[in-house]
């Protein structure tokens, strides 16, 4: 067997015995909402705010955290399917089209359509498996998956849950809407410009690995989780619908590690938290230099929920900071003379910063509005931001959001399985890629790139 | 040199083997832990879901959906009053 045969067994294997399991707990026909819905027998809005998307309720993420396992009935389809479609427009047109099926600006377009796998198994199996197609790479790939294994107890007389996640992407099985993983915005257009700059963890390494990590979390109140991530084959990428060399592959595993306190303040609950990945990558899986990329992010992150009668408050911030060396990518460049020759140190020693924020008020679970500044910044760098006419990676701006969610609460004319969220999206920018005006030493300002968004997304 | 020859070769890779190995062995680690927990349950304590002894309301535990008589409830761990009252309450 090969390598890519044996990996492509375990997975089959894998899926097929977690198909099994969910399928012979067979004891009755599915009641009618969006799988976890449907299972929990809540409304959405009892684990999403706003009755739809992944900002998750503090009881959303006692669900997350016990492993998906929570069950109201003996048995519910364990499948769910989503799609979003946008109009997409820019202040002044794009330099090139974003997609080569695409125009300049003013794109309408099937951003994704997903199926999910997803639901809990007696008391210790649950996760969910996504997968995507993509409108604007137009083909199929795995996304987001977080399988978990849990068991619940107590310490100190406290209620413990502990439990591991098998996951392919570093913060997408953590349970807050502070990290990458499910941080706002939780929809946007792979036709809209963004700014090239982000630390490793911001999804640079989404569904480009695998990973497992090990969690505790004591008494609703103290999470701990650490663990480490390795990259499948290419044949294995490949396999499933990923490019192979994008990143690269991970040198050894790269450890994650998160730390998070939750405690009720103000009437709402609040959690402050930390959060590290150290990842050493053969940039496009070119071992040639003998050199990796070395990526350090560190973080802290903060949330607030508080329901205030039928609607809800939140609040969501990170901060980043990232350390590069990226010795690999220097000396191949230096070598092949795309980079000009000198000292590998004043290449390859970045540093970056990220803050990010999102304020959300929603009204009756129905009506949304987001505000959400946020700002990259980081060292000056002719060489590795050499389009950039400041050499520097700085990016800011404030997104808004408002949308409407008519069906959060499981009263869709369509019936309880169907919902569906519209909003508008417009995002501001004050610089992009290193400047206010004239970025790209073409004259484009960064505001040229201001974004309206108006998007569909329905869920069933 | 990239490494793909490594990748794409017609054996097992050692660093695949050992990958799938780590991870299939840490699930099998992780199941055996949780196959006998001392407490097992998928239900949620009942901090999780700020349950409280009392009413809110017209809104209690023995006319929610939930309820399981005689003191106990679907989804929410332990024994549960009669009156009491939490956040997934839902009207029968």
């Amino acid at each position: 067997m090969t390598d890519k045969g044996l990996i492509r067994s375990l997975l089959a294997s894998s899926a097929i015995t977690f198909i099994g399991i969910v399928a012979f707990g067979v004891h009755r026909p599915a009641a009618a909402l969006p799988a976890f819905a449907e299972q929990t027998g809540q409304a959405c809005a009892s684990c999403h705010v706003g009755g739809f998307g992944p900002q998750l309720t503090p009881f959303g993420r006692e669900f997350k955290l016990g492993g998906y396992t929570l069950r109201a009935n003996h048995f519910n389809v364990p499948l769910s399917a989503m799609a979003v479609a946008s109009y997409v427009n820019t202040k002044r047109d794009q330099e090139e089209p974003p997609t080569p099926s695409s125009k300049t600006n003013d794109n309408i377009a099937f951003d994704e359509g997903s199926i999910f796998l997803a639901g809990g198994v007696g008391s210790h199996l649950g996760g969910f498996a996504q997968v995507t197609y993509d409108g604007a790479d137009k083909a199929w790939a795995w996304d987001n998956l977080d399988l978990r294994a849990v068991g619940t107890g107590k310490i100190g007389g406290k209620s413990l849950v502990y439990g591991l996640s098998l996951n392919n992407n570093p913060s997408i099985q953590d349970s807050w809407n502070t990290l990458p993983g499910w941080g706002y915005p939780y929809t946007d257009s792979g036709l809209a410009p963004g700014p090239d700059a982000a630390p490793l963890i911001s999804g640079g390494l989404g569904q480009a690995v695998l990973g497992m990590t090990g969690y505790v979390w004591i008494d609703s109140k103290f999470y701990l989780e650490a663990g480490g991530y390795s990259t499948p084959s290419r044949g294995t990428l490949r396999f499933l619908g990923a490019d192979p060399d994008d990143p690269g592959n991970i040198h050894g595993i790269a450890p994650y590690g998160r730390a998070a306190f939750q405690t009720d303040l103000a009437g709402g609950t609040f959690e402050a938290g930390l959060f590290g990945l150290r990842a050493a990558l053969f940039p496009g899986r070119d071992r040639s230099s003998g050199f990796t990329d070395r990526y350090s992010d560190v973080g802290v992150d903060a949330s607030w929920i508080k329901t205030l009668g039928s609607d809800t408050l939140t609040f969501n911030g990170r901060y980043t900071h990232e350390k590069q060396s990226l010795n690999a990518t220097c000396a191949l460049g230096m070598a092949d003379g795309s980079i000009p020759a000198g000292p590998l140190s004043a290449c390859a020693d970045d540093t970056l910063n990220e803050v990010r924020g999102d304020v959300s008020y929603y009204w009756r679970n129905a009506i949304g509005l987001t505000v959400s500044p946020f700002s990259i910044s980081g060292s000056a760098n002719p060489i590795i931001y050499t389009d950039n006419r400041t050499f520097r990676p700085n990016s800011s701006g404030v997104e808004f959001q408002l949308d409407g969610t008519p069906f959060g609460r499981g009263k869709s004319p369509l019936g309880p399985r169907f919902n569906m969220r519209v909003g508008v999206q417009y995002t501001a920018y004050a610089r992009f890629n290193g400047a206010r005006v004239n970025y790209d030493g073409t004259g484009r300002k960064a505001s040229d790139n201001n974004t309206l968004r108006v998007f569909t997304w329905i869920a069933f | 040199m990239s490494d793909q020859g490594s990748f794409d070769g017609q054996r097992v890779s050692r660093r695949d083997f050992l990958f799938t190995a780590a991870v299939g062995g840490g699930a099998a680690l992780g199941l055996s832990l949780v196959a006998a927990p001392a407490h097992a349950s998928n239900k949620m304590p009942q901090k999780a879901v700020k349950y409280q002894a009392t009413p809110k309301g017209n809104a209690r535990c023995d006319n929610c959906s939930l309820w399981q008589t005689p003191s106990a409830c679907k989804l929410v761990d332990g024994t549960i009053e009669a009156s009491g009252w939490c956040v997934l309450y839902h009207q029968k």
